[in-house]
């Protein structure tokens, strides 16, 4: 035991450090976590809730466009290529700046609140973001 | 349901590795600590045989995979040499153990707590490892075309293949990745640390309270993880092959060729876990070779330590050479064109960040307790982490557009076998001599 105290008190140390960078229970078990909601990154969390619901709505083969709300490009092209890799089998791009070899897409993902200025029809509304069917 | 059999699977590396394990030069660690190595020893060598399937252009199909992996560590049995039966050390339940037993549990506890509360999440799962797998299953081998194709840039397709060979064939078996489910390996992979490191560090020459280093150790690597975003990355892989491998050398010396074929056959786990793997490997090697004793048969010693990693990695970068997907390691630039006018921003920059996760503790910590001893610390892991802290303090100094940025969010997660090597390189004083105690320790 006595060879032991040293050990033993760092590993109290550390995981008492790790308990409390903890957030509250209520937070951790609340049913709209998801694995990126309090990560170093700000984006992931909202990224991924959008896109997990998005990816039920969405069938394969789809073309789909993905834009950030501030329609910045470094934004829009993070957000596309986190959803070629949550949309498997789905043809992703970013929709910011726009594709120019004619491509059309079949849905709009934009993450955020703006809201598309084409008539599009909602196919999915979260507080992340919306998904709209672009064409029939 | 998905995410059931995508990690239930994993229970069965087990039974893949059980034919090597099954050595008698092994029964001197627990039957939890072999149940481990066996997961780790066969998936090492599953995702060999998925390289090799790949290269050979054989379609996977995962029971022909497993019984092939079996198989071949029945051959590596066999091939181990002779070495005398050993039965575990008895370790008494006193309270000193009992108490490291709960805080390592506790370590692992906090690590699934933060992973489920979106506090531990690797972006780099959702951007690369994750659509790898995703890609590799549905194209039942690695497709070479993904890798080398428009989005080849943002993958890293030189990135070895372990990870994403594994979770690409229990993404076949669940029919599709469970992210979710994907980013509780952290803590599954920290409490097969957690289960196997007390046992392992027991049989190791002269150890310090094996159960409460350990859990110093899976206690840090829980909080840095958490800390540094790695749930669902490879970096915990990483971590669990390393100090699994490593501690095998730390055995009473000479060292048995069973324990440094298995120590050989976990390094080449953690190559082809992770770029950083390799430089260990290699430093852990040579620093072990430096010890006269272990060079008594050097064909023999290189060939059981660096064999599998070799061929692991030989046939990694065959794949990538013939079929245009990568040619060697690196994107940032050459060791030629280091920038060494940032020697001092590179250095300042990796204090900071150490020091924002966790304040510095996950690395203080084992530091202390080799301040604290009375003996001199073991050499061989104090040896490997100085040799790989040169190798990433040089890295970091290749010449990349935001080295701060670079730093700041690898550094934390690449230095983070210093928490084993210096961890595992305390000791207990010699029997005998002033202070030693006869009882066995805790």
């Amino acid at each position: 035991m006595k060879r032991a105290t040293l050990p033993l008190t760092g590993a109290v140390l550390l995981v008492a450090a790790a308990a409390l960078r903890l957030p509250h229970t209520r937070q951790i078990f609340r049913p709209e976590a998801n694995p990126f909601c309090r990560t170093l990154s700000p984006f992931d969390g909202p990224i991924f809730a959008l896109l997990e619901q998005a990816s039920g709505k969405i069938p394969p083969g789809a073309r789909v466009a993905v834009e950030a709300s501030s329609r910045r490009p470094a934004e829009s092209a993070y957000f596309a290529l986190v959803a070629s890799g949550m949309l498997p089998g789905r043809d992703v791009r970013s929709a910011s700046p726009p594709p120019r070899d004619g491509w059309r897409p079949d849905f709009l993902v934009v993450l955020g609140s703006r809201l598309p200025e084409a008539p599009v029809r909602p196919v999915l509304r979260s507080p992340e973001g919306t998904v709209w069917r672009t064409s029939e | 349901m998905s995410a059931v059999v995508w990690l239930g699977g994993w229970l069965a590396l087990p039974l893949l590795g059980a034919p090597l394990l099954s050595h008698p030069a092994y029964g001197r660690f627990s039957r939890v600590c072999r149940a481990v190595l066996s997961g780790a020893a066969g998936l090492a060598v599953l995702s060999f045989v998925q390289t090799v399937s790949a290269l050979a252009g054989v379609a996977w199909r995962p029971l022909a995979l497993l019984l092939l992996s079996a198989g071949i560590c029945g051959a590596l049995r066999a091939a181990a040499g002779r070495a005398a039966a050993a039965a575990p050390e008895e370790a008494s339940l006193d309270p000193g153990r009992r108490l490291a037993l709960l805080l390592s549990a506790a370590g692992v506890a906090i690590a699934l707590l933060a992973t489920l509360a979106g506090a531990a999440g690797s972006p780099d799962l959702l951007l690369f490892w994750g659509p790898k797998a995703q890609a590799f299953a549905a194209a039942r081998s690695i497709d070479a075309g993904f890798l080398a194709g428009p989005r080849g840039a943002t993958l890293h397709p030189y990135y070895p293949p372990l990870v994403t060979n594994l979770y690409a064939l229990a993404t076949m078996a669940a029919g599709s990745l469970p992210w979710r489910a994907a980013v509780l390996t952290f803590p599954l992979l920290l409490a097969a640390l957690a289960l196997a490191l007390p046992s392992a560090l027991r049989a190791a020459e002269r150890p310090l309270a094996p159960a409460a280093v350990s859990a110093v150790v899976v206690c840090a690597i829980g909080l840095l993880g958490a800390e540094a975003d790695v749930a669902g990355n490879a970096d915990t892989m990483l971590l669990l092959f390393e100090t699994l491998g490593l501690v095998l050398l730390l055995q009473p010396r000479p060292v048995e060729g069973p324990m440094l074929l298995l120590a050989g056959v976990l390094l080449a786990g953690a190559a082809t876990s992770k770029v950083e793997g390799l430089p260990f490997v290699l430093a852990a090697v040579f620093f072990f070779l430096l010890n006269p004793g272990a060079r008594r048969d050097l064909p023999g010693t290189l060939f059981r330590l660096l064999g599998p990693a070799a061929l692991s990695l030989g046939a990694w970068f065959l794949f990538g050479l013939l079929r245009h997907a990568f040619t060697r390691y690196g994107e940032y630039g050459s060791l030629l064109d280091l920038r060494w006018d940032r020697f001092g921003l590179v250095l300042a920059q990796i204090g900071r960040t150490l020091w924002r996760r966790g304040f510095g503790l996950p690395y203080l910590v084992p530091a202390a307790l080799i301040l604290a001893s009375r003996e001199s610390p073991r050499r061989l892991p104090l040896a490997v982490g100085a040799g790989l802290t040169v190798f990433l303090t040089v890295t970091y100094m290749l010449p990349v557009a935001y080295p701060e940025l670079w730093i700041e969010w690898s550094a934390s997660r690449t230095f983070s076998p210093l928490i084993v090597l210096l961890s595992l390189s305390v000791r207990a004083p010699e029997a005998g001599s002033y202070g030693a105690s006869a009882t066995p320790p805790s």
